[in-house]
């Protein structure tokens, strides 16, 4: 009980997280950027906000859904609270599965720009999910491990380069950075999935976001460079995924989606040489 | 398949300003594009009717929030000769000198929202660091950082003097480099060119047949601008003379290169310009004038393409007033262009033409929920008001 009280303590840690990851985008774009404790202020604002009503279930729903997925999660990866055998497949399941939640509320939300999200998603999906639960089997299957609490390896990255660089790849997509972040476009379909919500149930997804964010941080770190370098080094990879963010603009949809599909066909390849 | 429609518009991140486009698609391919005006009218052309000259120069100088000096440029083109004032090179040479500061503020601004467009949020500030540098400029020249209003009928508020110029020209040291620099990554980074490249085309014959204007019609290879065609004021000194760029490529990267470029371009103009005037000399005072004639017309090159004014005048006050602003003439191609793109690329084609919407409003008539076609003689004459 004391450990699950101990890994919420990682959701302000998460908040403050994104808060840094803002002031450091600022200060590459030249400018001063909001206070550390800004996203704090965004959710007690949009809780307090009255919210749009008369939707169906599913719209009311998702949001809460996603933010059990990103406390799921937590439960898992840094501190191995719930760990049992073969839990980085499930791990891989709970992301998938939160995108979905995400497809599901934008369609339940019949807005074209949600409907547009929701297709660019999933023809995303057919690339980077399955390059995604390959990564991360090759990875636990070049450790010799078979769950987070007893992945031992260090600086996995020196033998398994080409996984690595694919793992970072896929990274683009979950953490919606660009070039890869198609589905989330403000430009021409309005943020995509979250366009029709508001007050408490935006806060919820922006909290899901953040958690996820942090989460996949650390689990980059993990995966990578190991277990006991994992959280120093995590602000090492938000840095990486930053000067993306703002040294490249945003592939068309086409490009993004060939991408990832020839992505999944060198994991797939990447199998045969290792395993 | 089954069609869809999809909304850009009215309120849109990627609209600066209020403008319904209509998409009809087919997965994510429009098959057909319709657009709707009429969201943010201001009446601007009533707002001056009625008033003395001098009154409705300041109606006319704010129509647009970014070229307000060529508004205002072609109001006195129209008015001017009509009044008969003799106005001297050095008032002209400063209307240059501004005019050609907003065209390049004007493509400054357009460089960063494009950059926003294609979610490259690191250039968009990095183009609107150097706007500031030219608003900055404006500050000193005329006291005023956007709605600039230097002029009156055949002189000007403020004599430039010799600091002013020499601040001028540290600016333009200052901020060249850097406008390269930007140049460069647009013309350069390779996800940009993608996303620009054989996007939105407009043949040359579309954009004759159209009469587009300004830097959209000349990367179609059309060879029209204003300051070549029909020189007017400062333009028409030898020194002065406007070279245009032209590219022949017609899609959305030829629009965006000819803007990067026409900043050098103004800053030649600019620099010359400062060199000729004489920051000793005073400009004349302000006169009581007296237009003759009914009506007259004047053109200006925006930073968009050609300003067009129609003045008529009654016992010296304005009986009727038509702006023509570039947008106007440049946005009818998007229903033509848009065709078998893909929603990826609306944002970029929306902004490569450079719409100034709020500026281009005019009047719609609809009655009992039909719209009425006004001739311009009754809109003339009036005769429909009840």
């Amino acid at each position: 009980m004391i450990e699950i009280l101990f890994v919420l303590l990682l959701v302000p840690l998460a908040l403050v997280f994104e808060g840094v990851r803002r002031r450091i985008v600022a200060r590459m774009h030249n400018r001063v950027g909001p206070p550390l404790m800004q996203p704090f202020y965004d959710i007690a604002k949009l809780i307090s906000k009255k919210e749009f009503q008369n939707r169906n279930e599913i719209f009311n729903l998702v949001p809460y859904l996603a933010l059990i997925c990103s406390l799921l999660i937590i439960l898992i990866i840094p501190f191995s609270i719930i760990g049992f055998d073969y839990d980085f497949l499930v791990v891989g399941y709970i992301f998938i599965l939160q995108d979905t939640f995400y497809i599901f509320g934008a369609i339940a939300s019949r807005s074209p720009f949600g409907m547009f999200a929701s297709v660019r998603e999933l023809l995303l999906m057919l690339g980077y999910e399955i390059t995604f639960l390959i990564v991360l089997a090759l990875f636990f299957y070049g450790a010799g491990a078979t769950s987070f609490q007893n992945y031992n390896a260090e600086f996995a990255f020196t033998q398994l380069p080409l996984v690595s660089i694919l793992l970072l790849f896929t990274g683009f997509v979950i953490l919606r950075i660009t070039p890869y972040d198609v589905m989330a476009a403000e430009a021409e379909i309005s943020a995509g999935f979250f366009s029709e919500y508001s007050g408490t149930s935006l806060a919820m997804l922006e909290l899901a976001e953040f958690i996820k964010n942090f989460v996949i941080y650390i689990l980059l770190g993990f995966l990578i460079v190991g277990k006991t370098y994992a959280l120093l080094l995590s602000p090492l990879f938000m840095l990486f995924y930053m000067i993306m963010l703002t040294s490249s603009p945003r592939y068309s949809t086409v490009v993004t989606v060939k991408t990832f599909l020839f992505l999944a066909a060198l994991a797939f390849v990447d199998i045969f040489f290792l395993v | 398949m089954h069609e869809k429609i999809f909304p850009i518009g009215p309120q849109h991140p990627s609209l600066k300003e209020p403008i319904f486009l209509k998409l009809h698609v087919d997965g994510s391919y429009i098959t057909k594009a319709e657009f709707n005006l009429g969201y943010t009218h201001r009446g601007v052309e009533k707002c001056a009717e009625g008033y003395l000259l001098d009154t409705a120069l300041h109606a006319v100088q704010r129509t647009c929030g970014i070229c307000s000096q060529c508004h205002s440029m072609a109001f006195l083109n129209a008015v001017e000769p009509m009044t008969g004032v003799q106005v001297p090179e050095k008032v002209y040479l400063q209307r240059l000198i501004t005019a050609e500061l907003e065209r390049i503020h004007s493509h400054l601004l357009w460089g960063g929202v494009m950059a926003h467009e294609i979610g490259l949020e690191t250039l968009f500030m990095y183009y609107w660091r150097e706007r500031e540098h030219i608003l900055d400029i404006f500050d000193e020249l005329t006291g005023n950082r956007v709605h600039h209003s230097p002029d009156l009928i055949g002189t000007a508020k403020r004599s430039f003097n010799k600091e002013n110029l020499q601040m001028v020209l540290e600016k333009l040291d200052l901020v060249e480099p850097e406008i390269k620099e930007l140049r460069n990554v647009m013309e350069n980074h390779d996800v940009i060119t993608s996303r620009f490249k054989k996007h939105g085309n407009i043949p040359k014959k579309m954009a004759e047949d159209l009469d587009l204007v300004g830097p959209t019609a000349r990367a179609s290879g059309v060879n029209y601008d204003v300051r070549q065609n029909a020189p007017y004021m400062a333009y028409g000194i030898k020194e002065l003379k406007v070279k245009p760029v032209i590219r022949s490529e017609g899609d959305s990267w030829g629009r965006t290169m000819i803007r990067c470029d026409e900043i050098f371009e103004s800053m030649r103009l600019v620099r010359k310009a400062c060199e000729m005037i004489d920051p000793n000399e005073e400009v004349p005072k302000k006169k009581n004038l007296i237009a003759k004639g009914d009506f007259s017309r004047g053109r200006t090159e925006a930073p968009r393409g050609e300003n067009f004014h129609f003045v008529a005048i009654e016992n010296n006050r304005i009986k009727r007033l038509k702006l023509r602003t570039p947008t106007l003439a440049n946005v009818i191609s998007y229903a033509r262009i848009m065709e078998g793109e893909d929603i990826t690329d609306v944002p970029v084609i929306v902004m490569s033409l450079d719409p100034c919407i709020s500026c281009m409003e005019r009047v719609a008539v609809i009655r009992n929920g039909k719209q009425e076609n006004w001739t311009s003689h009754e809109l003339f004459e009036g005769k429909k008001y009840d």
